[in-house]
């Protein structure tokens, strides 16, 4: 009697523990062992979190861009567990429900791992546990980091110390293969790097100079796994030599990739296992060296004649890259500006320059902004002119199908104006947005420059059905300001949005878990990348994708595709052929079984 | 390749242009390491105007350190060698860093020019936790020692990051006595590398730098630290007080290896707290800041709950802090509106529960500055403009809210919004806060300013240059600042054996104990020219004590400690006011071997 009072006691203990901390308490329970990849050895000290999951997380809608890639987080608090010395773990007194199982492990020196992930970097899928069930062997296999090593040599073999050394990897936007830096590490006084916790897979290694004229500077590595995409823009380095003669000569240094030179498209791609270390990627940074050109004109600035000493007039590379050299100068009180370090090629010059603090006027002034495309040849860029002003309006209403202007949903539509190309070091103003709940919207002041209108805020089985000023379609091309805008801009929100479901089923007709499915809109619509849409498949090989905009389509499911590859026209002509038709209907609810693309093998 | 041709032409066309516009005559010479034969290759040779910091003739050395310019006109230049791995060198330096000489181009060529350069040092060694294990992406940082107000500081000179084997390697190093401390990062913040500690260049920027991080699990798993725990900054060679930091010696050209360190976490706990009479409202702000005692440990800093006026900071390490309270009421326009709250707190083995702060109006310290001998209200536009501040004494950070302003042009000023406590005034450059090497050097005097000097600051009737002013709140506190406009100054010749001593630092504090570290405008440090002569200006009057040291740091006078081991070898004297005082002093030898 006493034993089972005790229990009671210790059971009521663990049930406030979990209240505690917000944690159901329940009777399920689930155990297994974490192992390196490949093998049986166990992994100790590995940290487990078993996370409930109430709602799936929502995949973005609409053009994807790098500042829309950050992750879902769950609000629910985890269950947390340790693996032993022989790699097991256990969780007990769970709830029933639906989990996520993660394992990570301190040190850097092993990928991190979630239940049911489809390749090292893979996401994991979500499993029942019902009450009262005891889960056993569950298996997690977590993949040993890899490493690239190397030099970074000048000319004469000469090593180059505090060289930035960046590894890439691609990702996949609207169409576009871009590489995105992974990590960034300095070379050491002998022109040796590491390039370390790398998650199996392909890289492109490239290296710049560093500037070693500044105090600090921030490298870029995380935690295995943790490094989803960096960028960073900053301004090159401009060697300026004396000749013997006097005469000066002003050169800079080009990122140089592993065996492409200056060109990405030319370079090597470093493989590297798991567990494996690769060595001997050299760089040569004498091929990046280059004579640097000047950029040399005058800020006009519409009425004031007021030029705030100080203001930065910078250059854009047109081309987007994960690390971008960008050219910056200072605009002096006539609004004279000289910059230096320029390599031959499109750039957009940009200024922003500070509303006048000492003019109070209602409304307050604004700041005015300034773009103009030029090209770099061979000599320096002189004479140029740019005009900065602070904006213009460009208003619009937005209709909810077959709704009225009075709809609550219709307040909550907002609309952003996506910058087109959407590049890092191009600085973007407030442009005073006032929304009213009848849908009538005005930016009063909209810098110059290209932007596609994205809606947010659409309620459930609803999508963007277009975005129209006059006759220009603003979901084909986008609205183009550098004066006051002509006309409207009116976007429908349509009400009928369908919902495709089905399964994924593999060669033998077993369901495909966790493989991904994607809707992809038939031609002449292959390039509104709003009408791409994604999901994965659940345990049971389940899928289903809400807020479809009703048209033809065909369905791709793959066991293994990186994100968003799909919109890439040649990845896709290869499988177009094993991909579904289907033409989903107003409102429909639709329902078809395919058949997965098996991965490739390499 | 074809593309760079019209280029070269360019080049070849405007030295022929050059050449024949400034005649003159060739120079040749080598570098060399210093102390031996072995050439340094590759090394950027730049003939500058003599002072001046632009090249008007650059070399690059071949692989037999040779370099060569071939016509350069008469005049007098500085010949100036820089390469990484080595320190810069300059023509005629007789020790590293040390003056040199001018090179004096006549109408005959120069062919033995010869430079010396001293190769860096380097540091490497490994992280390990208290189990063995090597501990990723720790920041290793090199520090050197300076001086604040007669107390040891070491600031963070070099770093470096630890590779997945927990290896390090700091390199460049300018020879010399270095500390080194490891900091392992707790969460997904992560410090910036630190490449080059002088020469810095304002112009360069990065403009942004983002990164996304995929989520993994729910807490940072970077470095296996607890909820309730931290890594704290470990000094080498395994220490947590930075007084107790073993000096690691570098010497020229030195790799030292094998420097191992140990780091492991510490028990946090928390500091939780309410602020007394908080009214929840729209647009009430309200931060905390909790600032270590310890300048080596980060301030920390969190809001107030703005529905119930509670804070609460997780992961405090224990130690000795410092805890501020601001309170914005809603329609606050001046940070001088905010209400304030502090108190000193000691966190040792437990959670610091219930504090209960009670904010209150910040005062206002009005006052004016006059120029001695003249009525107020003349010559005051002089000082319209003069940096005005004060900060909290003892200084623990420079993130201690200080109230600071600049004097109007009628000579008169508001400190507006100080808590009540103690606090030191300063006016730079007449009167600077701090040792001024640690900021880099101070800004020029305002014009008319350049032979002042701050003679009194008077609140309340008593002077507080010397002592530092207690501030309490109440009515009508104000405080006048004489400015004297005839300063003193020092001017001499330093001998060794008989002989002019160049290269000497001279340095002179007060003579009184009392004011040491803290008069700042009383401590001075120049080096003498090639003739042995020095010269400082703009000397407040007082009694002072003057050193000549062979060998000593630019920043050796604010190091008491070391002052205090040539006591008896220094020569006092006494400055009046516009008093210029000449003397002939004696070197101190070095005492290194």
């Amino acid at each position: 009697m006493r034993g089972v009072l005790l229990m009671n006691a210790v059971r009521m203990l663990i049930l406030a523990l979990f209240l505690q901390s917000g944690l159901p308490a329940g009777t399920a329970s689930l155990e297994g062992v974490v192992v390196k990849a490949g093998t049986n050895d166990p992994i100790p000290g590995a940290d487990l979190e078993l996370t409930m999951q109430t709602a799936g997380p929502v995949a973005p809608t609409g053009p994807v861009q790098p500042n829309m890639l950050a992750q879902y987080s769950n609000p629910n608090p985890p269950y947390t567990a340790t693996s032993g010395a022989d790699g097991k773990f256990s969780f007990r007194n769970i709830a029933g429900g639906n989990y996520k199982l993660v394992a990570a492990r301190i040190g850097g020196s092993f990928t991190p791992v979630e239940f049911g992930q489809r390749g090292p970097l893979g996401r994991g899928v979500v499993f029942p546990i019902a009450n009262g069930e005891q889960k056993k062997n569950v298996r997690l296999e977590m993949a040993p980091v890899g490493l690239i090593t190397g030099r970074i040599l000048d000319v004469d073999n000469r090593p180059v110390g505090h060289a930035a050394v960046m590894a890439f990897a691609p990702f996949y936007r609207n169409g576009e293969r871009i590489v995105t830096m992974l990590q960034l590490v300095h070379s050491d006084d002998h022109g040796e790097y590491r390039l370390f916790s790398l998650t199996p897979g392909r890289y492109y290694v490239a290296a710049r100079l560093e500037d070693l004229t500044r105090r600090s500077v921030p490298l870029g590595f995380y935690p295995p796994g943790r490094m989803l995409a960096s960028d960073r823009v900053e301004s090159p380095v401009v060697i300026k030599r004396t000749l013997p003669t006097g005469e000066i000569v002003e050169e800079t240094y080009q990122i140089v990739y592993f065996g492409g030179g200056t060109n990405p498209d030319l370079a090597s791609a470093v493989d590297v296992g798991a567990g494996a270390s690769v060595s001997g990627v050299d760089i040569f940074l004498s091929a990046g060296k280059i004579p640097s050109r000047h950029i040399r004109g005058t800020v006009v600035v519409g009425a004031s004649t007021a030029f705030p000493g100080g203001t930065r007039v910078v250059a854009v590379p047109q081309k987007y890259a994960s690390d971008m050299l960008l050219p910056v100068g200072l605009m002096d009180s006539k609004g004279a500006f000289d910059l230096a370090g320029a390599v031959p090629g499109k750039y957009y010059l940009t200024v922003v320059v500070p509303a006048d603090p000492n003019v109070r006027t209602t409304p307050p002034p604004q700041p005015q902004f300034g773009i103009l495309p030029i090209e770099v040849g061979e000599g320096h860029l002189e004479g140029i002119s740019i005009s900065a002003t602070p904006g213009f309006p460009v208003s619009g209403k937005i209709t909810l199908e077959n709704r009225s202007d009075s709809d609550p949903d219709l307040a909550k539509l907002h609309v952003e104006l996506t910058p087109d190309p959407w590049i890092q070091g191009i600085p973007t103003l407030n442009w005073n947005p006032t929304f009213s709940s009848n849908g009538e919207f005005i930016f009063r002041t909209v810098q110059q420059g290209d932007f596609f209108p994205v809606v947010t805020g659409i309620p459930a089985n609803s999508y963007t059905k277009s975005i129209r000023i006059g006759t220009k379609d603003l979901m084909l091309t986008p609205l183009h300001v550098d004066g006051p805008v002509e006309g409207k801009i009116e976007i429908v929100v349509g009400t009928d949005a369908a919902t495709l479901g089905g399964r994924v089923l593999d060669e033998r007709s077993e369901p495909s878990v966790n493989v991904k499915v994607a809707l992809v809109p038939d031609a002449p619509l292959r390039r509104r990348w709003d009408l791409y849409k994604s999901t994965t498949t659940d345990q049971s090989g389940n899928f289903s994708i809400r807020m479809v905009a009703p048209g033809d389509y065909k369905v791709f499911a793959w066991e293994e595709a990186d994100d968003n590859i799909w919109t890439m026209s040649d990845f896709l002509r290869e499988d177009e052929a094993r991909g579904r038709s289907i033409h989903i209907g107003s409102s429909a609810n639709e329902k078809m079984d395919i058949a997965v693309i098996p991965a490739k093998r390499r | 390749m074809k593309r760079l041709l019209p280029l070269v032409w360019v080049a070849l066309s405007l030295q022929t242009a050059i050449a024949q516009v400034t005649p003159g005559v060739p120079l040749q010479g080598i570098v060399t390491q210093m102390g031996s034969d072995e050439v340094v290759w590759g090394a950027t040779v730049e003939l500058r105007k003599e002072g001046g910091n632009t090249a008007l003739y650059g070399a690059v050395t071949g692989v037999d350190g040779k370099f060569a310019f071939p016509s350069v006109p008469a005049a007098r230049y500085q010949l100036v060698a820089t390469s990484p791995g080595f320190v810069p060198a300059e023509y005629g330096q007789k020790r590293m860093k040390g003056a040199g000489l001018p090179l004096i181009v006549s109408g005959q060529a120069m062919t033995n020019l010869r430079l010396e350069m001293v190769p860096t040092g380097a540091i490497s060694g490994r992280v390990t936790d208290p189990y063995g294990q090597p501990i990723a992406i720790a920041d290793v940082f090199v520090l050197k020692s300076s001086y604040q107000e007669g107390r040891r500081i070491l600031t963070q000179f070099l770093s470096a990051k630890t590779d997945e084997r927990g290896e390090f390697r700091v390199f460049w190093l300018t020879p010399g006595t270095y500390y080194l401390n490891v900091v392992v990062p707790d969460g997904t913040n992560q410090a910036d590398l630190i490449i080059n500690s002088d020469n810095i260049n304002p112009a360069t920027s990065i403009i942004g730098v983002r990164t996304i991080l995929r989520d993994v699990l729910s807490r940072p798993i970077g470095t296996g630290a607890a909820e309730n725990e931290a890594h704290v900054p470990v000094y080498y060679p395994s220490t947590t007080n930075p007084q107790q930091a073993r000096p690691i010696e570098v010497r020229a050209g030195e790799d030292i290896r094998g420097i191992y360190i140990t780091a492991g976490v510490v028990r946090t706990f928390h500091v939780r707290g309410v602020v007394s009479n908080f009214v929840a409202g729209a647009g009430i702000q309200g931060q905390t800041r909790l600032i270590p005692t310890d300048p080596a440990w980060p301030p920390m800093q969190t809001p107030l709950d703005s529905n119930t006026g509670k804070f609460d900071y997780g992961r405090v390490v224990p130690g000795s802090y410092i805890l501020y309270v601001q309170v914005r009421p809603p329609g606050a326009t001046s940070p001088a509106d905010a209400l304030w709250a502090t108190m000193p707190l000691e966190v040792r083995e437990q959670d610091v529960d219930n504090l209960t702060l009670v904010p209150r109006a910040g005062i206002n310290l009005t006052g004016k500055v006059v120029l001695d001998g003249q009525p107020a209200g003349t010559l005051a536009s002089l000082v319209g403009g003069l940096f005005l501040g004060m900060r909290p004494d003892p200084l623990v950070t420079q993130q201690a809210p200080s109230p600071s302003t600049r004097v109007s042009p009628d000579g008169t000023f508001v400190l507006a919004g100080a808590i009540a406590g103690n606090y030191r005034i300063y006016a730079p450059p007449l009167l600077s806060p701090n040792n001024p090497a640690l900021l880099g050097g101070l800004p020029p005097s305002p014009p008319g300013l350049e032979n002042s000097y701050v003679k009194s600051i008077r609140v309340g009737g008593a002077d507080v240059l010397d002592s530092g002013v207690r501030l309490i709140p109440i009515e009508g506190l104000s405080m006048e600042i004489v400015l004297g406009t005839n300063a003193g100054s020092l001017e001499g010749r330093v001998t060794r054996d008989g002989n002019p001593a160049a290269d000497v630092t001279v340095g002179m504090l007060p003579n009184t104990f009392s004011a040491r570290g803290y008069r700042t405008d009383m401590h001075r440090t120049i080096l003498t020219d090639a003739s042995g002569h020095f010269q400082l200006r703009g000397l407040p009057p007082g009694d002072y004590k003057v050193f000549a040291w062979e060998d000593a740091d630019k920043d050796a006078i604010m190091d008491l400690d070391f002052v205090r081991g040539y006591e008896e070898k220094g020569t006092r004297i006494e400055i009046a006011d516009g008093e210029k005082k000449i003397i002939e002093l004696n070197v101190i030898p070095s005492r290194l071997p």
